[in-house]
């Protein structure tokens, strides 16, 4: 009776995200190295994005975690429904990833986000954890094609923003990530009025929230705090942790996100509104 | 308080690694067990630092029946240094013995300009063979005072071994898996996989090695390979 109790438990904890069990000590969606490479040769083709937005002041819509699986698109719906609503946003989204709970699906998240698409506003995602889970980086990159890329946001009269995607849902960037990100920092010096670095997981700890999950290695966290903060970014979006936490460190602001997912304690959406500095309203989804 | 945390650890971890009698204490203890010192060059590689070396001191010292002290400090050349300092209180068994740990760490990145500082409590069972143990930690992470320090708290802290032979043997080998070493305490979700050997060259000095193997991501992200350490070095065991 107690070993039966037991299984269950276990069974029940996996299957409350559907965890990829093998990817606790191998990756089916292969290196980050490789998804880079790919990720780059995708940009090679079609560049880098540069959005003219009519105001200096503008307001961008960023989700994470959504986790949708084909009867949980509740949170999600409300959240394309909110946005096409807001006419005088940015023609833009920015998504952190994870969004599935299991594999195949990509299309029923792709399938919900569609309207958005549709209305002309441009998705800028990067992958998480959760999308790379049972080998399906193919299926995420066929969609959605890169997750290591820059696009920046031209005002009137205030300059231009930046934004970096990184890929980081194996909790590391790679080696190759981190010279391109470095490189890209450095050229960028004294152009932007605001660089924003996003990406899937969170750098910081500062709770219990999701206890079971890991982040970075602590050389890489203080390799790219250090790098954030010399390089002149402003704030880092990271998701991951189903929880909020704002950070200031080395003159970076780390803003974990809320999580989008049904059934989660808290979920919903942030708006960052751009303007003289970046405001952060969030915008919980009701139950 | 934390520069005085970081001086204190790093200062008693290089005085007793490099003076474990200077006390006159003498060492124990039924299982065997001596003061011993141990120098280590360090190599190794990982995804952020590429290649790396350095050099490593350790010292264990079973100072009393009920008292053990465990230090380590390494320098490497990715501009770090770190120092961790353990004491253990013990309490002997019909079998084995349970301990209470109070582990006392600082690691300085310099090339950052990143210190961190941690306290962990954690309490443990060990044989001859086997020893495990678990507890919690706090780290506080500090940029030079340009930002208030980045407090994690009540992150576990845990260590399970095996090792082959008794203490006293010829030869060694301990391997398991905890989330710190001597020298770096990582994140409780960001094991560290080790192998440590001894190879006895004398009556007091044995040869000594072991391998760190640092994956990331095994816990709820994409499981990665991230980078491993290795040391090889002298141990010199006092008291024989």
């Amino acid at each position: 009776m107690k070993k039966s109790l037991l299984l269950l438990l276990m069974a029940l904890s996996l299957n409350a995200c559907h965890l990829d069990t093998l990817g606790l000590v191998y990756s089916r969606s292969g290196d980050v190295e490789t998804r880079f490479a790919q990720s780059m040769e995708y940009n090679a083709r079609t560049g880098y994005a540069s959005i003219t937005v009519p105001e200096d002041n503008y307001r961008v819509y960023v989700i994470t975690d959504a986790h949708v699986m084909e009867k949980e698109t509740r949170n999600l719906d409300r959240f394309v429904k909110e946005r096409l609503a807001d006419k005088d946003a940015a023609p833009f989204w920015i998504n952190l990833g994870d969004n599935v709970n299991d594999k195949g699906q990509a299309g029923v998240f792709e399938n919900h986000i569609a309207p958005l698409a549709e209305a002309g506003l441009r998705h800028f995602p990067t992958v998480g954890n959760h999308d790379l889970y049972f080998g399906e980086w193919e299926e995420w990159r066929s969609r959605f094609h890169t997750s290591t890329y820059w696009f920046e946001v031209i005002t009137p009269g205030r300059g231009k923003d930046l934004f970096v995607s990184l890929e980081s849902a194996g909790g590391t960037l790679g080696r190759s990530q981190r010279a391109w990100v470095e490189e890209l920092l450095t050229g960028s010096k004294g152009k932007y009025d605001h660089i924003t670095v996003f990406t899937h997981t969170h750098f910081w700890k500062r709770d219990n929230s999701q206890s079971h999950t890991s982040n970075y290695n602590l050389e890489e966290t203080y390799d790219l705090a250090d790098l954030f903060g010399r390089m002149g970014v402003e704030i880092v979006l990271g998701g991951h942790d189903h929880a909020t936490e704002t950070t200031l460190f080395k003159g970076v602001r780390y803003e974990t996100l809320e999580s989008l997912k049904m059934d989660d304690i808290s979920p919903g959406y942030n708006i960052f509104t751009y303007g003289k500095d970046i405001k952060r309203t969030y915008i919980p989804v009701e139950k | 308080m934390f520069g005085k945390m970081k001086w204190l650890t790093l200062a008693l971890a290089g005085m007793l690694a490099a003076l474990p009698v200077a006390a006159g204490v003498p060492d124990k203890k039924a299982n065997g067990d001596h003061h011993e010192v141990a120098l280590l060059g360090i190599g190794g590689q990982n995804r952020t630092w590429g290649g790396f070396g350095g050099g490593a001191l350790q010292a264990n010292l079973p100072v009393w029946k009920y008292l053990d002290i465990q230090t380590g400090l390494q320098g490497l050349s990715a501009g770090v240094m770190t120092g961790l300092l353990q004491l253990q209180p013990i309490l002997p068994l019909k079998k084995g013995e349970l301990f209470a740990d109070v582990t006392s760490y600082y690691g300085g990145f310099y090339k950052y300009g990143i210190h961190e500082c941690l306290l962990a409590g954690s309490i443990g069972w060990r044989n001859a063979h086997f020893s495990v143990q678990a507890g919690l930690s706090v780290r506080w992470i500090m940029d030079g005072g340009q930002s208030s320090p980045i407090v994690e708290p009540v992150d576990p802290f845990y260590r399970i071994a095996y090792r082959v032979k008794e203490s006293d043997a010829p030869w060694n080998l301990t391997a398991g898996v905890a989330n710190y070493s001597r020298y770096q305490v990582e994140r409780a979700m960001q094991p560290i996989f080790f192998l440590e050997g001894s190879y006895r060259l004398g009556q007091h000095l044995s040869l000594m090695g072991e391998v760190y193997i640092k994956p990331v991501g095994m816990f709820h992200l994409v499981a990665s390979w991230y980078g491993f350490s290795a040391g090889i070095g002298l141990r010199y065991r006092f008291g024989l």
